[in-house]
Parts: C-alpha cells; structure tokens; sequence
C-alpha cells in the first residue's frame, strides 16, 4: 500500500515539476479553463442564490391572493366579493389590498404602488408620507425627510415626504415600491371606496390551502385563486429559465474550451515527446507516463477550477453579479441592488465540476494516451 | 548471458523508403565482460543496442536474457526487464532540462515506489561515487559535458543493473574525459556488471579493458573477436 502511495507521490511531483517547466504554456490552459468555469459558475451560484433569496421573501407572503378576472384580464375586486370570501369556512381573514403600477417619466422607470396592510405597523403611512423601496431611492436620489411627487397618467399630482427607505434585505420584490396611504392612493388613481386591486386570504389551517383555493373558486367562478406555492413555482421557473438561457449562451465557451484543451494536449512539442520517450527507455511502463499525465490533468484543473469558483463567488457575492445582471435579475429598469449571500451546495458544486472537469478530461485523454504509448527507442534515433 | 539469433530489424516495411538497419545477425554476449560494438554511422550498431536493451523488438529473430525469450514478452513485462536488467547510458546523456541532476538520477525509479528518502540517499550515493555530488542540485543545463555524463552513468545505475549500456558514450566529449568514462567502465566491470557500449571511436574500441569488440557494417555483422 505504502509503495503504491510512495509511488503516485513520486508521480505527481513530476508532474507538478513537469507542469513548472512549461509554465506559459500551462498557465494560459489553465487561465482559459478557470475562466470557463468562472462563467458557469457565476450563472449557477446566482441563478440558485435568487432563488433562494426568493423563496425566503415568500415566505411571509399570503397563502392565497384572489384576483378578479375578467376576459382574462385582472380586474379590480369589489365590497360584495370581500363579504362572499370572508364567510367562507376555512379562511381566518381575508385582507383587501390596493397596488398598481405607476411609470414614472422623471425616474424612467416603473413603481409599484402600494397601501401597507393595516396590520404591518412597522410599515404604516400617514397622509403626505410614503416609504420608498431601494431602488425608487437610488432612481430619484431621495433619502429620509425629502419630498417625493409622483404625477398619475391623468395628470394628478400626489405630494409625500419620505418617511423611510426600505432596506437592501428584501429589495428583491421591494426595489420599486412606493407604500402610501389608502386616501391618496384612491385620489391619485381615482379608485371608488368599494374597489381593491385583490384580496389577500389567511388560512386557519395552512394544509387546507388547497381545499380551501378550490371551495373559493366555486364561490367566485370568476376570481383566479394564486397560492404562496403556485408563486414559488413561477418563481423557480423563471430563474431556472434564465439560468438555462445563460447557461446555454456559455455552452459555447465550454465547447471552445474543449476543443483548445485537446489541441494542447495533442500538440506536444518535440521537447515534450523526447522527454516520454527517455522515460519509457529508462524504465517507465506506460502506464506510469498515462498517470502522471493524469496527474497534470488533475492538477490543471483542479488549480483552474478552485480558482474560478473562487472568482465566481467573489463576482456573486461582493458584486452581484454584475457582469450577467440584466440578463439573469430581468429587464426592469430598476435593478434591485442587494448582497447576495451564495451558499456551498455540494451538488451545485458536483455539477459543475462535472460541466467543466468531465470534458476537459474526455479531451485530454486521448491525446494522452496516444503520446504515452511513444516508442521507448526514439530517444536513441 | 545475452544471446541474439537471427535478428532483423526493418523500418518502414512496405514502404519505398523501407529500410532493412539489422540483418541476420546471430551474437552471443557474456556476462561481467564489457562489449563493444563498433562500426561507422549507419551501420546498424545503435539499432541492434536497442533490440539487446529491450528498448526495440526485433522484426524477426529471438533475443534470448538468461535462456529466457524476452523479444516476444508484452510491452509491460518487457519494461519490467528492461527496468530491472538494464541501465541506460544515451548518446547525448537525454537528461531531462528544467530538472536537477538528482531528480535526473531519481526518476527510473520513481514507478518502484521506494520511499522519497531512501531513494534520495542512494541517489546522493551514486552521484558522490562519481564526484559530482556537489552539483546535485543544479539543473542539467548548468552541467558540463562531463558532469552531465556521470550524471546520466548514475541514472543507469540507480536501479541497480546487472547490464549497463551506452550508446557513443565518448562522442560529445575531450580527451581527458575518455579516460574517464574508461575507468567508470572498469570500475563497473570490476563491480561484476557486464558493459556493452557502441563507438566507433578507436580510444574506446582499442581500450585495454574492453573484452571483445564486435563489428558491423550494413545492419551484418562483419567480424568479431572472441
């Protein structure tokens, strides 16, 4: 056991000392192949870190929201509609909710608009206030204390102060949320008393969701019920999708990478073909030259790949992945900035090494074998 | 005993510059005696050394180690003679550049997996027996002609080797220093190894401690002492 050990260590030392003798050569291999894998990785550890970041927010979202349709279309919810809902068996309380979409010329960009729940004291707006999200802040440079307009579609003009900014942790859904109060929000959208944008259901029993979702549906046939989970899932697809989308663009790269991998690995110098031979002549099966070749493969890639999931969670983390942003957060005018926080999962981790470390092997193998079978004797012609 | 029989070898067959390097050649070599096979370029000698260090096989003929056929053995076990019978000596030494003297010397016996020191130690022994210890650790590029070649004579011997082989040994080297590599050669003898060397250069091949001299020309044998 000891002597096979003793063996791969003498193995990789020359493959290591091998490496260190034709270091440009390498060094741009291994510059190349970090470089692939920083690219996957960087799409990989933010597609799964948005997820999960949303997946958090979700979290203290309503189990149902009811919305009412009408051609298909979202229509606004009505008093008599909130008065069926709440009699219904199963649902603890039914909050109505007020939010529209708002395009701001000034900011170039959209709002969302919102009336807090009156339960959220933590978010309450009183006349002439409003709370800004992140990005709403960052587009119109406001801070606490500063007066904030807003004009409507038609022309009417809403007058806040900013009470507060919301902060980076939720800025995922809150980037570009303007929360103000009931009174103005019905002034500026010129909204009736009885009608809310949709209906935000709490559940006695959160495993009655369904159940309830479907005894819902059959009082008001012509509401759509979405559940916390039936959102969760649309979320999953649409970051899977972008993810897939950026993965597939970069399928390119890994493919350049490949075929570069195989030419450098078939194409050895003079230099590097005498040096097998020698060592078949004194003595090295070939098999001990395939090993220590695999050893230099190992250590190629194992070096270009710690180095690229180094530099992808750098990229992720610390600038979020700024170099795919509009591509892979969506193509709001109003970027959410926040810290992503990308977790080590050990088949995020598998996967990609098995994008980037499987095809780099299957392109050097054969090049490899091909030079380890060098006839020992053509070192003495 | 190294005993060769009816040996061919031909490169490039079927091919218009198919050429016929060794022809028929039948020799029988002692053990602990030193060989030397002489002859102009071109006249077969490096390929027949080749075929006799297990580096070749021969296209046809049999090469017999010890009454024992190693021409037909697979690659594998042919390595494994030529890697426990045999130390090599090369004409240009085909020392590996980048590396130090010592790894040069180490590295035959890297695939045994006999332990970093001790493998370090034998090969330090080695290079001190022929005076260059103190250059252990300088890569080859920074060696003489004659440094380089006790180095590459230490590598021959690191696996300890019944037959040492050497192909032009003196070609690449002064006056002073063939009368060093003949008394590396007698030491070797004297150490009970049997000594085959290829030269055509008379300092070598009229040596006093050289036990018989076998010539050729055109891939034959043409004349061989007893």
């Amino acid at each position: 056991m000891s002597t096979l050990v003793e063996r791969e260590r003498h193995l990789l030392d020359f493959a290591v000392a091998s490496l260190a003798r034709r270091p440009t050569k390498n060094l741009g291999l291994t510059l190349v192949y970090a470089l692939v894998v920083f690219l996957l990785g960087s799409v990989m550890l933010f597609g799964s870190a948005v997820r999960r970041e949303a997946a958090a927010i979700l979290a203290d979202a309503p189990e149902i929201v009811a919305q009412n349709m009408v051609m298909g279309r979202h229509e606004l919810a009505t008093g008599a509609d909130l008065d069926a809902l709440k009699g219904l068996r199963g649902v603890r309380r039914v909050e109505p909710r007020l939010w529209g979409y708002l395009w701001d010329s000034a900011g170039a960009a959209n709002y969302t608009l919102m009336v807090p729940s009156p339960t959220d004291g933590a978010h309450a707006v009183a006349a002439g206030e409003s709370i800004v999200g992140e990005a709403v802040a960052r587009a119109r440079k406001l801070t606490v204390g500063k007066p904030f307009f807003l004009v409507s579609p038609t022309g009417k003009f809403l007058r806040t102060r900013v009470k507060a900014v919301l902060s980076d942790a939720s800025a995922l859904v809150s980037a570009d949320l303007v929360l103000v109060d009931e009174a103005s929000f019905r002034t500026f959208f010129g909204l009736p008393a009885d009608r809310w944008t949709d209906f935000a259901l709490t559940i006695t029993n959160p495993r009655e969701v369904s159940t309830v979702s479907e005894k819902a549906s059959v009082k008001l046939p012509g509401y759509r019920f979405v559940t916390r989970a039936d959102i969760h899932r649309t979320n999953e697809a649409l970051f899977s999708w972008r993810e897939g989308l950026a993965l597939a663009l970069f399928a390119s790269s890994l493919l350049a990478f490949v075929i570069l991998a195989f030419d450098k690995a078939s194409g050895l110098s003079a230099e590097e073909r005498r040096e097998i031979g020698i060592l078949k002549a004194i003595g090295w099966e070939t098999s001990d030259v395939l090993r220590m070749k695999l050893w230099e493969g190992v250590v190629i890639s194992l070096t270009a790949f710690l180095l690229g999931l180094l530099a992808a969670w750098v990229h992720v983390s610390a600038f979020s992945a700024g170099l795919f942003e509009p591509v892979l957060k969506g193509w709001s005018t109003l970027y959410p900035q926040f810290a992503l926080s990308p977790r080590i999962d050990a088949l995020e981790i598998a996967t990609l090494a098995l994008m980037t470390v499987v095809p780099y092997t299957a392109a050097t193998v054969v090049p490899i074998w091909k030079t380890a079978v060098t006839d020992p004797d053509t070192v003495m012609r | 005993m190294i005993e060769l029989t009816g040996i061919t070898k031909v490169y490039d067959e079927n091919r218009p510059n198919r050429v016929e390097a060794v022809a028929g050649v039948d020799l029988t070599i002692s053990d602990r005696a030193m060989t030397v096979l002489e002859g102009p370029s071109g006249s077969g000698k490096t390929t027949l050394l080749t075929i006799i260090g297990c580096l070749a096989r021969p296209t046809s003929g049999r090469v017999r180690l010890d009454g024992e056929i190693v021409s037909g053995l697979p690659e594998r076990f042919l390595t494994e003679v030529r890697r426990r019978t045999f130390g090599f000596v090369f004409q240009r030494f085909n020392l590996i550049r980048g590396m130090t003297a010592l790894d040069n010397v180490m590295l035959p016996a890297f695939p045994l997996g006999i332990p970093h020191a001790r493998l370090k130690e034998r090969a330090m022994e080695l290079l001190t027996h022929f005076g260059v210890a103190e250059r252990a650790g300088l890569t080859v590029e920074m060696l003489s002609g004659g440094e380089a070649q006790r180095v590459a004579i230490a590598r021959a011997l690191v696996n300890d080797p019944e037959i040492v082989i050497a192909d032009e040994p003196t070609a690449s080297l002064d006056g002073a220093r063939v009368e060093q590599f003949l008394a590396i050669a007698a030491d070797l003898k004297a150490q009970g190894r049997t000594v085959i060397v290829t030269s055509h250069d008379p300092r070598i091949t009229r040596a006093a401690i050289v036990d018989r001299r076998v010539a050729m020309a055109d891939g034959r044998l043409v004349e061989a002492s007893p």
